[in-house]
């Protein structure tokens, strides 16, 4: 399969781009750990792909998303999202012990405020997608699985051909599941994760978003829109730095929430 | 729709606790099998509230100042009961509360232990202000202040979600009916609604606890009948989140504690995505 991979950032309005909580991640294909970047073409039997969100109120957020994110693309596809997540977890002590040992050596002692959180762990929403090479390089499997408000939106021939997991902007809150590092009952985290298998075809447009941008895009589509076209144009030489202008116009006028804005366009 | 403002840096809001001092305070209430002072209970209440609010809007690079806080005890003197390097001052944004409490303890507290029980550990418990009761209740003069405070954040943050006050009392106001007060109080709103006035009430009474009665729970006395009256009705969103942790409310519910935990007014606040575990 040939593949344009793009990604778009913008942190929350009023917070730093350190202070970025939402992950994105993509690999050509399981445990080739050449970086795609930002922009990049992806020529091979397989893509993997995942965005995940780290919740506001938790502390490590921003890096339980990026090690969530890169366990979904260390994965084999097809392998259960919740196994995946729980792998994760599994590597979070030793996050969290880098995460004390810089902070001791930049003489920054963890303060009363930060045990309780630390303690807990952090929690993110996430979307991942495999695209593996069928018996053409013009369509093949298509495996997608997500926990929480993080969505993938597949556009074919001009119209939105699926939503998954949410197709409706009213589903969105402040309290969505949440796949957490230090999981109290590893069971329940099967029991919200949800898996889907279809197919993808030359020409497919595949966007993997945050929650905010999500909502902003369901709430066009069910009005009549076609958001989609608007995500098309972005990044190309024309549209230079059109993602944050698209962002904070619609921030302004209060059609998109104020919250980090994550979307990763995969056009086949 | 009314309180729901973003609260954020750029858009921070307010607490104001008022904090009864008075020599009432001193008198002893049991609390199941425990036997404390007003006065500890209310203190207690107090630190509590700030320690959550603190975590709550903890992240890495420390305490985000989502809300300025003011602390304001009324016995012997009405003023600002922050110590050390908060001394004297009134609204204090939230970071350097959480920078600068009187003191630091350690206690055990109970956290599950990932098995389906619950395990102690050891927690820091800041300390901000100490347990007191000296003199009368100057009620009044305390509502006063708080209505000085909130109407000066309101005249630079107008479209804030509006500040919430905390009135933690035995309600045996000595300087007047403190029901005007009120009134006036929660008649300054931001663009986002109005003040906010909560009451946490305890009493050497007894009778039930109860939390965020409506208009027919019964309640123990004319203290509480009255601080009732002065509370502010629940917002939409409290309301949906407090009958989320199974609190029995309906839609005259009001913000008032009786001899019960008043930590959901700090826990329903909406900063962004809560952490929650799976159900």
């Amino acid at each position: 399969m040939r593949a344009f991979v793009s990604t778009f950032k913008v942190p929350k309005a009023g917070s730093t781009a350190a202070e970025y909580e939402d992950a994105s991640h993509v690999a050509p294909e399981v445990g080739n750990h050449v970086e795609v970047g930002d922009h990049g073409e992806v020529v091979g039997p397989q893509l993997v792909a995942a965005v995940a969100d780290g919740a506001s109120e938790a502390l490590l957020a921003g890096h339980w998303a990026r090690h969530l994110t890169a366990s979904f693309t260390a994965a084999p596809a097809g392998q259960d999202l919740a196994v995946t997540i729980l792998a994760a977890a599994a590597g979070w002590d030793e996050v969290e012990a880098g995460y004390r040992r810089s902070r001791r050596d930049a003489g920054e002692p963890i303060e009363w405020y930060e045990e309780d959180g630390l303690r807990r762990g952090a929690y993110a929403t996430i979307v991942g997608v495999h695209l593996l090479d069928g018996p053409s390089d013009r369509h093949g499997p298509l495996l997608m699985s997500a926990l929480g408000d993080a969505c993938l939106f597949q556009i074919r021939d001009d119209d939105l051909f699926l939503a998954f997991p949410i197709d409706n902007p009213d589903q969105f809150g402040t309290r969505p599941a949440l796949a957490p590092s230090r999981p109290l009952d590893p069971a329940k985290i099967g029991e919200h994760v949800v898996a889907l298998e279809t197919v993808w075809r030359q020409g497919d447009q595949l966007l993997l978003a945050s929650d905010a941008l999500a909502q902003w895009f369901l709430a066009q589509h069910g009005a009549g829109g076609k958001p989609w076209r608007t995500l098309t144009d972005l990044g190309t030489d024309a549209e230079t730095g059109g993602f944050p202008r698209l962002v904070e116009g619609c921030r302004a006028n209060g059609s998109l929430k104020n919250d980090d804005t994550t979307l990763l366009r995969i056009d086949l | 729709m009314v309180y729901t403002a973003e609260i954020s840096r750029s858009n921070p809001s307010c607490f104001i606790f008022l904090l009864d001092q008075s020599a009432s305070m001193l008198d002893e209430i049991a609390q199941g099998e425990d036997v404390k002072r007003k006065a500890d209970v209310v203190a207690d209440a107090l630190n509590r509230l700030l320690r959550e609010l603190a975590i709550k809007c903890a992240k890495e690079g420390g305490v985000r100042d989502y809300f300025h806080v003011a602390v304001i005890g009324y016995g012997a003197r009405v003023g600002s009961l922050f110590g050390g390097e908060l001394s004297g001052r009134d609204l204090v944004p939230l970071s350097q509360v959480a920078k600068y409490p009187a003191r630091v303890n350690e206690r055990m507290k109970k956290v599950p232990d990932g098995a389906g029980g619950l395990v102690e550990q050891s927690t820091k418990f800041p300390v901000w202000v100490e347990p007191v009761g000296n003199r009368g209740t100057p009620m009044v003069e305390a509502l006063r202040q708080a209505t000085v405070l909130a109407n000066t954040f309101l005249a630079t943050n107008e479209n804030c979600f509006p500040p919430v006050v905390l009135n933690l009392t035995d309600g045996q106001s000595t300087d007047g009916d403190p029901r005007p007060g009120a009134q006036a109080l929660r008649e300054l709103a931001s663009t986002d609604g109005n003040v906010l006035l909560f009451n946490l009430h305890v009493s050497s009474e007894g009778g039930t606890p109860t939390i965020f009665p409506g208009e027919t729970t019964p309640l123990n006395d004319d203290y509480a009948r009255t601080l009732f009256e002065m509370s502010s009705p629940l917002p939409v969103h409290m309301r949906a989140y407090a009958a989320q942790q199974g609190i029995a409310v309906d839609d005259t519910s009001r913000g008032f504690v009786y001899n019960a935990d008043m930590i959901t007014v700090v826990q329903f606040l909406d900063i962004g995505t809560r952490a929650t575990d799976l159900r």
